[in-house]
């Protein structure tokens, strides 16, 4: 309990000093978001009233603060860019709340194709004498690890796209409209995001496994005759898993925090687009809510690594 | 144990493709002969018409909107929402006469309050603050609308001006809907407005009740935002778009073959902006030498596969009456040896500095900024391109004018006017410091005339000053290039950013 509380502390000053940092970066970058909206068109009557409008006249501390006491109260703000109507802008939570779903789903599917397939490559690769497998692998691996997320995104598209005809490039349907077809719409770009972390995760799980192999327990295991099965599950997997566990759980929190470029190449309006083009439209808000979250995920899976690490491995908690 | 590898690879396989199977029939790609996916740059801006101030939300909401009088494929006006109009001698007052039997997206007519509202609503008049600024009542547009009859009104204005006109193609939306005009808009167009999604698109349907009967074709069209160009390419070929206006040249020959790739020669006129107030750059020579030093027909090649049109003046060819061809000033090809001449004469004989700021956003410029800088180098004059971000050349280079050069375009609607008023000394769009009294002086007489014939010798006259002054470095009006798949037909190009899809239809 202790533990959570302290995990906790550091969670709220760590986004707290995030928050800070995105908001001063906004003051630093230059080009003004007033400008960018109005384009070429603006007089200076149009620019002080909306100056006026979106608040810019206070102080930078004395905006920061009333955003960042707004955000404690539940009210995440309103984007600069998007309006709802004529004279009400679009909340962040509602414009972030549309995107959301892309990016999970996404997230989702990528670490389901990662877990099902790497775990057993891995372990019929630790498992495996044939020579011509191991090299198989090796080079298998060493490509996909190395190829870079959006040239696999243009591969995949290129294949099943293209050539096989599988999907629609662009073709993305809206869950909100067809969940299916979203769905497997998706299935395309998770590919792209999981083939290079399958890689990493079976190849981590291989060595792991083999390092576990040359132990003492497992010789103990053998000489007191259980089968080679009881040995391999049993025993090794079990210990070989829990690197792999956190290895895990950096991968899913650095996909959940927005697979930025993957969107890009399926034209997947996700999280990353939008963090994109909040950015070049300076949409502080938007900004700054996005960096919020992503620095949340990845710090709240780590924490539940951290908890599941402690259940698999029973020895943690007592140290 | 081989066997084992054997299972396991198969299983892997077959879930990827089990997976990847139930795909086949994903995609919005418009099978049925009733609708059409155009791809489009950029969020829109606004959806209230009124408030929209970027080209490409403005070419979309053509769909939805109309005024009194719209812009025809041939550059002229036509009658929209009026039916006819008269202008007095004095040119102050406009009298419009309503057409019969439109109707607005909700179904309700047109009436003569509507038009009186919403020309209010842009001028100013309703809450002060003018959304279209030549017809701000401040600034000697709309004085006041007055409602004669039913399908009678009167429009005073503050100062008369020929190109007001062009003005009127402001969007008649129904009486008091202005504050639902962001959520709900409700035009006349042939297109009524179905749904929008930021980052995703808007998605517009059929107007049954469009006065132009037979028009639109299609039942439904999707406006999808694509991202980066490389993806607009495969999302072409792939079917999800099936409309894609803003090819580059290298990706035009790309799809040549399988796509219909049409040209026409844009509205916007592209240039070398120099800052005139930069202590180089002001004295003429050296401005001078820029512009001879410029290969306008190898620009033209490489950069727009020889479709663009060469300018040396502030006009678009397109706008014939009041068009002043000045290529012979410095030539369309380098001439190194005056260049040089000249750099000297300023003092310069060891070559210049020349800091070119270029919007990253717009690959055109970026392309023609690179063969650019390679021609002055020869000169002597030692170009770097510094690649800005579109809200930083806003701030920096057009509203800060904060920099040595730029190299962007000037987009010009219909009126003439437009791209030649901003050179005035104290224009707030002036962005390149040019000052000349003399300049300040024709402009004002040309506005003044209310006869074309002789406000087109002024506007000649202005060109010609504009480019013997060196004021900056015309280039060209650039391409628009637009992919169109070939199930389709009847795209229609306008001499204004227009996408008009009531026109495009599926062949047989």
């Amino acid at each position: 309990m202790r533990y959570l509380g302290k995990k906790l502390i550091t969670l709220i000053i760590t986004l707290f000093m995030v928050s800070v940092a995105a908001f001063l970066a906004f003051q630093v970058i230059p080009g003004d978001v007033v400008r960018s909206i109005l384009g070429t068109e603006a007089t200076p009557e149009r620019e002080a009233q909306l100056r006026e409008e979106l608040g810019f006249n206070d102080p930078p501390m004395v905006r920061y603060i009333n955003w960042i006491t707004n955000v404690l109260k539940g009210d995440l703000g309103r984007s600069y860019r998007y309006s709802k109507s004529m004279n009400e802008m679009m909340p962040v939570t509602e414009l972030i709340g549309d995107k959301l779903p892309v990016t999970l789903w996404l997230a989702l599917l990528a670490v389901l194709m990662i877990v099902v397939v790497a775990i057993p490559l891995g372990v019929l690769w630790a498992r495996s004498r044939s020579h011509i497998l191991d090299a198989v692998m090796n080079v298998l691996t060493q490509t996909t690890m190395a190829v870079p997320s959006f040239f696999l995104g243009i591969l995949v598209t290129y294949l099943f796209g293209m050539v096989l005809r599988w999907f629609t490039p662009g073709g993305y349907v809206s869950y909100q409209k067809d969940f299916w077809g979203f769905l497997a719409y998706l299935v395309f770009p998770a590919m792209s995001v999981a083939i290079p972390k399958i890689a990493m995760t079976a190849r981590f799980l291989r060595n792991s496994m083999l390092t576990e192999l040359g132990a003492d327990y497992v010789r103990t295991a053998r000489s007191k005759g259980c089968t080679e099965q009881r040995v391999m599950y049993g025993h090794v997997l079990r210990n070989a898993l829990m690197p792999v566990v956190t290895f895990l759980g950096m991968i899913i929190a650095e996909i959940v925090a927005g697979s930025i470029v993957v969107e890009q190449v399926f034209g997947l309006p996700g999280v990353g687009r939008l963090l994109i083009s909040s950015i070049s439209t300076r949409d502080l808000p938007v900004v700054e809510i996005l960096v919020l979250y992503i620095t949340a995920v990845v710090i709240i899976v780590y924490f539940l690594v951290d908890i599941l690490y402690r259940m698999i491995d029973p020895r943690i908690s007592h140290k | 144990m081989k066997k084992q590898i054997h299972v396991y690879f198969m299983v892997a396989l077959l879930i990827m493709t089990a997976l990847g199977g139930c795909a086949g029939s994903t995609g919005e790609s418009s099978e049925d002969k009733s609708s059409v996916v155009v791809g489009i740059q950029q969020d829109i801006d606004s959806l209230d018409p009124h408030k929209a101030t970027a080209a490409g939300t403005k070419e979309i909401l053509f769909n939805i909107f109309e005024g009194l009088v719209k812009p025809d494929p041939e550059g002229n006006l036509m009658n929209a929402v009026a039916d006819g109009y008269s202008i007095s001698e004095d040119g102050l007052v406009y009298t419009f006469t309503l057409r019969d039997g439109v109707k607005f997206h909700n179904g309700n007519d047109v009436t003569a309050e509507d038009v009186k509202y919403s020309l209010e609503r842009v001028a100013g008049i309703l809450d002060g603050t003018a959304l279209i600024s030549t017809l701000s009542a401040e600034r000697g547009g709309i004085k006041s609308v007055d409602i004669l009859d039913n399908k009678t009104v009167q429009v005073t204005v503050g100062s008369a001006n020929l190109e007001l006109i062009y003005s009127f193609t402001a969007a008649i939306i129904p009486a008091g809907s202005g504050e639902d005009a962001e959520s709900a808009p409700i035009g006349t167009g042939p297109f009524s407005f179905v749904s929008y999604t930021p980052q995703e698109g808007i998605v517009v349907a059929k107007n049954p009740d469009y006065w132009q009967k037979g028009l639109p074709y299609l039942d439904e069209v999707n406006f999808k935002i694509v991202n980066s160009p490389d993806t607009a390419l495969l999302d072409l070929q792939g079917g999800s778009i099936d409309i894609y206006p803003y090819m580059t040249d290298s990706q035009a020959t790309e799809l040549e073959g399988s796509f219909q790739v049409l040209a026409a020669p844009s509205n916007v006129v592209q240039a070398l902006f120099l800052n005139n107030a930069d202590e180089t750059l002001s004295d003429v020579r050296v401005r001078q030498a820029i512009n001879y030093a410029l290969d306008k027909d190898s620009v033209n090649e490489y950069v727009f596969g020889g479709d663009g049109a060469i300018i040396s003046s502030a006009m678009l060819p397109t706008l014939q009456d009041f068009y002043e061809d000045l290529n012979d000033v410095y030539g369309t090809g380098a001439n190194v040896e005056k260049a040089k001449e000249l750099l000297a004469e300023a003092g310069y004989s060891d070559g210049i500095d020349l800091e070119i700021k270029v919007p990253s956003n717009y690959e055109v410029h970026m392309q023609t900024a690179e063969v650019v800088a390679e021609q002055l180098k020869s000169a002597g004059i030692n170009a770097t391109i510094v690649p800005v971000e579109w809200g930083t050349w806003l701030e920096d280079v057009y509203n800060g004018r904060k920099y040595q050069a730029t190299i962007s375009g000037i987009t010009c609607d219909q009126t003439p006017g437009y791209l030649l008023n901003r050179f005035q000394t104290e224009s707030s769009k002036n962005f390149i410091n040019y000052a000349n009294s003399a300049y300040d002086e024709t402009y004002l007489k040309a506005a003044a005339s209310l006869d074309l014939a002789e406000k087109a010798v002024y506007y000649k006259e202005l060109q010609t000053m504009l480019a013997q002054d060196a004021g900056t470095a015309f280039l060209s009006v650039p391409p628009i290039t637009v992919a169109v798949s070939p199930k389709l037909t009847g795209y229609t190009f306008y001499p204004v950013y227009v996408q008009d899809m009531s026109v495009v239809r599926y062949t047989d």
